[in-house]
């Protein structure tokens, strides 16, 4: 707890001099007695009484795991718990960092009688994460204002935001040649879901994949094959370093939209059978190990939406570009391709889709376009990216170009009709 | 302090001189007659008055800062430190305003030679020359940016109306290379 | 939302004008004399308050209470320039109170309550100043010399703050 005088009383005394002098010079009376206005508030702002810090905080909120987007009701109720009024008192609430007050206002001044209460409420905007609040900052004065009382309160509160991964129907991953089954077509028969052809029986032949109908017509029995689809290995990197962390003229992150395509993608390849994990390219390090089912996809969603590696700020601490990529290659799975999801606001995410390449990680990179405007440096921002986005395809790589102010799936259908050719 | 004590004391007299007065009032027919006495005592006044106020003025108020707590996030846009290196560049006079010049001539140097061996189809070693020479373009402005001779290109009235402006030759060429380098591109 | 709003407190800064524009009035009495003063303090008071700057409203308080000291002066009178003297005195510290509101709590919090309390205590202040200041003036026209009774007055205050300090 700080206290300081305000000092904002000083010099009010000169009134008092200046009249005197006056008074005894003109000999006027009437001059002499406004000495006594000076002398008045002078000693208002020395006898009032300093403020006691007797404040207590308590916080609610109206919805503690709200959607994205959704607008949060928090109201804050002050009681004195003095016995001593508190003629002044000013409360700034510790909104957390990252959120947005969109409604009503987090602080307030009042005057409380002892055991009295004043509460006051404001709204805040969900953005993806879990969100702390921070200490109330309290700050009492005397009535007079001559002295200030600063104290911090701690109120526990906090709000969690996981939204759910949106969907998306489809997302082609390059052809590879590896040995499970899943997406990535091949022309090996085995067990599969595509008919690719029927044979002879064999002994041991599993029974569902008998032929009845032409055994039922001919009396022979055949076995169906199908085409073996393999499943694929899929890691989602996101692109998480701080010249990542830009934003269009309306304020939407490019991290922000990664991550929101990173869940679409994730969503599109469990569905398909494939295996789908994700981690994080920066200094802040997440990774989820690539996996299948409704356990692991909820998984999926809560990192995405609460790992440190995908906050919504951007990262202070340094990044160690060699290390984090041979971080990220050591638990790479051998046979794991990756997407990668990065604005492409710098050279780096290019090299690393490179280098990850030549390693022998098929890539594919969703490069959401947040560069806007038409100022001098927006410009030159934007003959950088293409260039990126060229040499990334000079390389061999799939780059997804996508407006954001487009659905994803739209884009990914173009861009598939794109990659057939 | 020592301000607030005088004040005190003045007080203690002038109580102890008012009781006087009061008790005695032969007194203050006699005081009152006193010119030299009241003016001494006026003079006292305004100089401690004059004390008071600049002791008011030297002392600011002092009171808690509070943070901005309502702002969410608030992320960079895209080039946006490029455009705040050009505008500093473009009006500094401090000693480190031709070592920012510099950085964004290389900066855009690096960017004017991937479009040129990209749109005219040549080795990133010839668009080096290009630029040296100036002749990948038609602007002077342009190409003077990147350090080509091209000073007789310019017709003089031009040239006196650049003065007038409140634009540096330099942000004129920034300005101009960057529109050169956008058309080419786009071509 | 590009930054925090931290603009004074405006109910604050139309009391203090008001109470300037008050002064001003009580200063009519000792005719142009005060008035110049008085109106260029008014000015300073209600760009002050406009502005935010503290520096231009104890200015414009400071001119007014100029005019006060020359309102007595011209006129003789005690009550109305007492009057004018409280009432910059008034509008200065609630000026100043809802500059300080604004800059920590900002425009769009409510500060009403506060702001309202902190009022009250100045005009009671004041309110007390004239009733004993008069009170005082009065008694003097009747038998003691108005130096002594001040500086009674003066003396009983300060001994007061300073054994309370």
């Amino acid at each position: 707890m700080k206290t300081r005088a305000t000092n904002r009383w000083r010099g009010v005394t000169a009134l008092s001099f200046a009249a005197g002098a006056l008074g005894i010079v003109t000999s006027q009376p009437a001059v002499l007695l406004l000495a006594v206005v000076g002398v008045a508030y002078a000693a208002y702002a020395r006898l009032a009484p300093p403020p006691e810090p007797t404040a207590r905080v308590e916080r609610t909120v109206d919805d503690d795991r709200p959607d994205r987007g959704d607008a949060v009701g928090v109201t804050v109720e002050l009681t004195n718990d003095g016995d001593r009024l508190l003629p002044d008192l000013r409360v700034v609430d510790g909104v957390p960092p990252g959120l947005a007050v969109v409604d009503g206002s987090p602080r307030l001044a009042t005057a409380l009688r002892p055991g009295k209460r004043a509460s006051f409420s404001y709204e805040v905007e969900a953005i993806r994460g879990t969100h702390d609040f921070e200490p109330t900052q309290i700050i009492a004065r005397g009535v007079s204002g001559a002295v200030e009382h600063e104290d911090w309160v701690r109120a526990e509160t906090a709000i969690r935001c996981v939204p759910r991964l949106e969907p998306l129907d489809s997302f082609p991953l390059r052809k590879q040649t590896v040995q499970h089954t899943g997406q990535v077509t091949t022309d090996v028969g085995g067990g599969g879901v595509e008919f690719h052809a029927t044979r002879r029986y064999r002994p041991g032949d599993p029974i569902q994949r008998i032929d009845w109908h032409r055994a039922a017509k001919t009396g022979e029995l055949t076995t169906v094959e199908f085409r073996e689809e393999r499943a694929a290995t899929v890691v989602l990197l996101v692109d998480s370093r701080e010249p990542a962390y830009v934003a269009d003229l309306a304020g939407r992150s490019a991290v922000e939209n990664c991550v929101t395509a990173g869940g679409q993608v994730a969503s599109a390849l469990l569905a398909t059978g494939d295996r789908v994990g994700v981690a994080s390219l920066g200094p802040r390090w997440s990774w989820l190990a690539p996996g299948l089912g409704r356990v692991h996809r909820t998984r999926l969603a809560e990192e995405l939406a609460l790992a440190a590696g995908f906050a919504p700020t951007p990262p202070d601490e340094q990044f160690f570009p060699g290390l984090a990529l041979r971080r990220v290659r050591k638990h790479l799975p051998g046979d794991a391709q990756v997407v990668l999801f990065s604005p492409l606001s710098d050279a780096y995410p290019t090299i690393a889709a490179r280098r990850l390449e030549a390693h022998g990680h098929l890539v594919t990179v969703v490069s959401p376009d947040v560069v806007d405007g038409e100022t001098d440096g927006a410009q030159i921002a934007r003959l950088e990216r293409d260039d990126r986005l060229r040499t990334l395809r000079r390389a061999g790589i799939r780059v997804l170009d996508w407006d954001p102010d487009r659905p994803l799936a739209a884009a990914v259908t173009d861009a598939t009709r794109r990659w057939r050719q | 302090m020592r301000g607030r004590r005088l004040f005190t004391g003045v007080g203690v007299v002038a109580g102890l001189a008012g009781l006087a007065l009061v008790f005695v009032p032969g007194l203050a027919t006699g005081v009152g007659t006193e010119r030299a006495f009241l003016f001494v005592v006026a003079a006292f006044a305004a100089v401690q008055a004059v004390l008071d106020l600049r002791a008011r003025g030297r002392s600011a108020v002092e009171q808690a800062t509070t943070p901005d707590v309502e702002m969410g996030v608030t992320l960079p846009i895209a080039g946006a430190d490029l455009d705040e290196a050009l505008r500093v560049a473009g009006t500094g006079v401090s000693r480190y305003t031709q070592e920012e010049r510099e950085r964004i001539r290389t900066h855009l140097a690096e960017v004017a030679v991937t479009v040129l061996s990209r749109r005219a189809d040549q080795t990133p070693a010839e668009a080096e020359e290009l630029l040296a020479g100036g002749t990948w373009t038609d602007d002077p402005y342009a190409a003077a940016f990147f350090g080509a001779d091209v000073s007789g290109d310019v017709p003089v009235g031009v040239r006196i109306r650049n003065t007038l402006v409140r634009e540096s030759s330099f942000s004129r060429q920034a300005r101009h290379a960057i529109d050169e380098l956008v058309a080419r591109s786009e071509r | 939302m590009s930054t925090v709003d931290r603009a004074p407190a405006r109910a604050s800064s139309v009391v203090a004008v008001g109470a300037g524009v008050v002064s001003l009035a009580a200063l009519a009495v000792g005719g142009a004399f005060a008035l110049v003063p008085g109106v260029l303090g008014l000015v300073l008071v209600v760009l002050a308050v406009v502005g935010g700057s503290r520096a231009w409203l104890t200015t414009g308080s400071g001119f007014l209470l100029l005019g006060a000291l020359f309102a007595a002066l011209a006129s003789g009178t005690a009550l109305l320039p007492l009057l004018g003297a409280v009432a910059a005195m008034v509008g200065w510290d609630v000026g100043e109170n809802g500059i300080g509101l604004g800059e920590q709590l900002g425009r769009a919090a409510r500060t009403r309550h506060a702001e309202f309390t902190h009022a009250s205590a100045s005009v009671l202040v004041g309110l007390v100043t004239v009733v004993v200041g008069y009170a005082v003036f009065l008694t003097s026209s009747g038998g003691q010399p108005l130096s002594a009774l001040v500086l009674l007055l003066v003396g009983a205050v300060v001994l007061l703050v300073a054994l309370r300090a």
